[in-house]
């Protein structure tokens, strides 16, 4: 599945949903995104992730960079992680700054 | 007499110059006493007259700016390109794409030191045909030439007026005023530097300290030489207190102390250099140290030979307090009331006092003297344990500052900031380079003392950084560290990047290599599995992201995201490599990995470093080292701090190093270069007269220069002087050269007698050069970046190895702890440094108490039973052979 990144920002919530596999190749595109969110100090970064059938660890540091950048507080929500990509965020030890949800409980609920 | 008188400011012109701007050059250049010279091409014509942009003024111009060769360029004191239109008309050429003759003479002028390079708003639009001069250089421009200057390779920086060695940029022309003041400042100090020997009115290099531009406080301290943020000129220089002295004994007599009594003896008067007038009539204290030639008890009198040759006669005081050199957690020991056995020749003495302008021929009254030992030629730190002591201090300093005395060894607890008596501040951060350097020095503290506390703590602070700080990375087969936690409020938030004004958004190999100094010197002690496997998973990044296939070595910094050292975001640390990225592995980790793995992977690692290091580092134009290289490995001399400027401890720490590197894998060309930097180094970075080192100097003399120029204060650092005490007696064991015994024994002195707290505990950052400790700002912590019983531990443990069995030929006990499943073929190595085969043996061994045969006394190896539970290795090392 092709790489396909889109973008909302509303109400002081970033909303990405993601589809594809978000390897090295992708994840420059995830972290433009992500520094236009950061440039808007969003204290809230939500990403649709159902359709993400690979992240990579050039994906994960995107986020981990995005969480050091955003406002104290801000909150990281992953929306639909599938188990390998979960595991692959544990490895990583970015488990304990992140949110992991089955779906959307709150915020704009589709971009 | 103005400051300028004499000088001649060059000003480009052209057509829509900016009248204000242009204006405000003439007036305020000619308030210090400089011409102003307006330049242009005249085309053939006698002149021409230019106009304004806003008002249309008419200013005329017969000064053509291709009569000036290189000759006349160097009367120039600076070139200035003005903003407005005026770069743009100067780049005009017939043949497209050639260089204009405007262009030409900046580009003679940038190639001219001497020259002061002034260019303002659009006026760097006329250095785009010769971008190399600007590349990797701080500049500031018109917000409509960012993009421009980046495409010219120079580091856009945002500020109103940027100084980057002989080249200074203004934002606007809104901004002349701050401009034209830089410039002035800048040519006043150039001018009163290339005069030196006449003194100037104003003191000279009071004025560039006050100029230099404000950098960033990080929010805890790096190395020191990071750390100089707190750059207050406090110098008062050598030269002006030798002239005190001198003028005060010239006068000797006219107090009535006879100048050819005893203790005095024949040609024992001292050598002195002119002052500055200004300056002989100030009394000022000071710290002497030096070599007892004479002591007159009746009348007080006391005659001091110094490191660098000079004769200092001493008045001793009815308030004269004279006390023995002690060690942490020793009481103090008065020698007051033994003054007359003690004061015998040859013995050597701190003397702490006031210099007097009217003292006579003994200007100078002791105030409080510190002796090294009772006897003479008793040196107190070279006592067996005096280093053990000391690390068992420490231990019990961090311990306590950060879990308490006897509780719980929590790291949830830990913070990097930890005040002088070692409480903590409100800073949440835990960095994983500060939690690594104190697990290094729990480590060896075990090592030397078989404490189990101090294990306890290396082994939960390990656990820790692998589960809070670790980042395995299963596409790339590799792990790296994240920079730390910031856990305020119990909540976790990773910091991915430096936080660091030097590696901002960046991952730094620096932080990436200590990492992994603990975790390392933990697994010598233990041989953890898992711990190895992360060192293993580190190295593998190092060589897949850091390491240049191409050029050789390792680059500096890498970008978080895509991990390469080229990513544009790096800005000033793109495509660098730096002292830290191939000199550091050595001492920071790998020498110890290869002690503790005996495998031959990481020697030859550590031959490509040493091998580069020999290689690039050397410069014949300076006594020190160049620090800092480009992708290909050509010099970088305009990097932000370092610029053109050495770090005393770094070519120390290489020489320190070359030599450990002789019992590894021994080059001729290691052993040249490290005594030649240990020859060259007392002449350039030490202070002869007072003791101890110099942390960061200008590498070279500008004309008229006889002593390399202090960076930022001529304050001297816990670490640098670990580096001298540990390079000298190394060089000292493996050459049998006594000066280099010397050095070892002064260097020890000094940072014996005025590095340790006895107050709080633990050891101080910075002193002052006279020893006093120096206590502001980051400077008065304990627990930052690099403090964290990193350097203060290895320079115990190593200092014991290297006294112990190289210097001294007495035996040492050191302690292990292998794990059940520590060290894969089950076999220990236990030897304390890289040493030359044959020179020491094992002599015995212990575990769990009792003696155990499975040893090989010369590999220095043991071969581990199997078991359950943990076991307690004693190894009993002794000398054998001759070193040298």
């Amino acid at each position: 599945m092709t790489f396909d990144a889109t973008m909302r920002i509303d109400d002081g919530t970033a909303v990405v949903r993601l589809t594809g596999e978000l390897d090295g190749r992708s994840a420059p595109t995830l972290n433009q995104l992500i520094a236009d969110a950061v440039a808007a100090q969003v204290g809230r970064l939500v990403l649709l992730v159902h359709d993400v059938t690979y992240m990579s660890s050039a994906g994960i540091r995107c986020l981990v960079f995005a969480h050091q950048k955003l406002p104290r507080g801000a909150e990281i929500v992953l929306v639909g992680t599938r188990p390998e990509v979960a595991e692959t965020i544990r490895l990583t030890g970015f488990d304990r700054s992140v949110v992991l949800q089955e779906s959307v409980t709150k915020g704009p609920a589709e971009v | 007499m103005n400051r300028l008188d004499g000088a001649i400011v060059a000003v480009l012109m052209e057509s829509d110059f900016v009248e204000p701007e242009v204006h405000y050059y003439q007036r305020r250049f000619a308030e210090e006493g400089a011409r102003t010279r307006f330049v242009t091409r005249l085309w053939g014509q006698q002149a021409l007259t230019f106009h304004g942009h806003e008002f249309r003024e008419p200013l005329t111009v017969d000064d053509d700016l291709e009569a000036i060769g290189p000759g006349d360029l160097r009367e120039l004191d600076a070139l200035i390109v003005p903003s407005g239109m005026v770069s743009d008309r100067l780049r005009y050429t017939e043949d497209a794409g050639g260089i204009s003759p405007a262009v030409r003479l900046l580009r003679e002028a940038f190639a001219t030191p001497g020259v002061l390079k002034g260019i303002v708003c659009h006026g760097l639009w006329l250095v785009s045909p010769i971008g190399e001069v600007v590349r990797g250089r701080r500049v500031t421009c018109h917000n409509n030439l960012v993009a421009d200057v980046r495409n010219m390779g120079a580091v856009y920086t945002d500020q109103d007026v940027v100084v980057d060695g002989d080249l200074v940029t203004a934002r606007t022309a809104d901004h002349c005023h701050a401009f034209a003041r830089m410039m002035i400042e800048l040519m006043a100090a150039r001018r009163a530097r290339r005069s030196a020997g006449v003194p100037p009115r104003v003191a000279p290099r009071h004025a560039p300290a006050r100029l230099r531009a404000p950098h960033p406080a990080p929010a805890t301290p790096r190395t020191v030489t990071r750390d100089a943020v707190t750059r207050d000129a406090v110098t008062r220089d050598a030269v002006t207190r030798d002239a005190v002295t001198r003028d005060a004994a010239s006068a000797g007599g006219v107090r009535g102390e006879p100048s050819r009594a005893e203790p005095v003896r024949a040609g024992a008067r001292p050598e002195r250099e002119p002052a500055p007038p200004a300056e002989r009539d100030v009394a000022f204290s000071d710290l002497v140290f030096g070599t007892v030639t004479g002591h007159d008890g009746a009348r007080g009198l006391l005659d001091l030979r110094t490191g660098d040759g000079r004769t200092i006669r001493a008045r001793l005081t009815p308030t004269t307090s004279a006390e023995f050199l002690r060690n942490l957690g020793d009481p103090y020991l008065d020698a007051s009331g033994h003054l007359r056995e003690l004061l015998s020749p040859g013995r050597r003495v701190f003397a702490h006092g006031v210099f007097y302008p009217d003292g006579g021929d003994a200007p100078f009254d002791a105030k409080r003297l510190v002796f090294l030992g009772r006897r003479p030629e008793e040196h107190v730190f070279e006592q067996p344990g005096w280093w053990v002591r000391q690390i068992r201090e420490l231990g019990r300093f961090y311990r306590r500052a950060q879990f308490g005395d006897g509780g719980p060894v929590d790291f949830a607890d830990y913070r990097t900031v930890l005040r002088l008596g070692g409480d903590k501040t409100d800073h949440h951060v835990q960095e994983t380079d500060t939690i690594s350097r104190m697990v290094y020095g729990m480590s060896s503290a075990y090592m030397l003392t078989g404490d189990e506390d101090f294990l306890e703590v290396a082994e939960r602070g390990t656990a820790y950084l692998r589960e809070h700080m670790r980042f395995v990375d299963p596409d790339e087969d590799v792990v790296y560290w994240y920079h730390g936690v910031d856990v305020r409020d119990g909540v976790e938030r990773k910091l991915f990047t430096s936080e660091f004004g030097d590696d901002y958004d960046a991952i730094p190999m620096y932080e990436q290599i200590y990492a992994l100094a603990g975790p390392t010197q933990l697994f010598r002690v233990t041989g953890d599995p898992d711990v190895a496997r992360d060192i293993e998973g580190t190295l593998r990044l190092f060589r897949k992201f850091f390491r240049d296939p191409d050029k050789g070595g390792y680059f500096s910094h890498i970008d978080p995201i895509l991990l390469s050292p080229h990513h544009e975001s790096l800005g000033p640390n793109r495509s660098r490599k730096n002292w830290n990225s191939i000199g550091d592995h050595a001492p920071a980790y790998l020498i110890n990995l290869f002690l503790g793995t005996g495998d031959e992977r990481h020697a030859d690692m550590l031959e490509e470093t040493f091998d580069l290091i020999v290689r690039h580092m050397p410069d014949d134009a300076s006594p020190f080292v160049q620090e800092r290289f480009h992708g290909d490995w050509s010099p970088d001399r305009t990097w932000d701090w370092q610029q053109d400027r050495a770090v005393v401890g770094h070519n120390l720490k290489i020489s320190w190093n070359l030599m450990r590197m002789m019992s590894i894998r021994p080059k001729d060309r290691y052993r040249t270069l490290a005594q030649q930097i240990g020859r060259r180094m007392p002449g350039v970075g030490a202070d002869l007269r007072r003791g101890g080192w110099y942390d960061m100097v200008e590498r070279t003399l500008a004309p008229g220069e006889r002593v390399h120029r202090f960076v930022w204060h001529d304050r001297k650092a816990w670490w640098q002087q670990e580096q001298a005490i540990l390079a000298y007696q190394i060089l000292a064991a493996f050459t049998g050269d006594e000066e280099f015994r010397d050095r070892a024994r002064e260097s020890a002195a000094f940072y014996n007698a005025f590095f340790l707290d006895h107050d709080e505990g633990g050891v101080y950052f910075n002193v002052l050069a006279d020893g006093t400790p120096y206590l502001v700002g980051t400077e008065r912590l304990k627990g930052s970046h690099s403090m964290s019983m990193c350097h203060a531990a290895e320079l115990c443990f190593l200092a014991t190895v290297y006294q112990r069995l190289l210097l001294d030929r007495e035996p040492l006990s050191l302690w292990f702890r292998p794990r059940p499943d520590g060290f894969p073929d089950r076999v220990l190595r236990v030897a304390p440094d890289a040493l030359p085969p044959g020179l020491v043996r094992l002599d015995w061994v212990e575990v769990d108490g009792r003696p155990h045969s499975a040893y090989d006394p010369e590999a220095l190896t043991v071969k581990l039973p199997d078991s359950a539970r943990p076991v307690t290795v004693r190894a009993h090392l002794s000398p054998s052979g001759t070193p040298g």
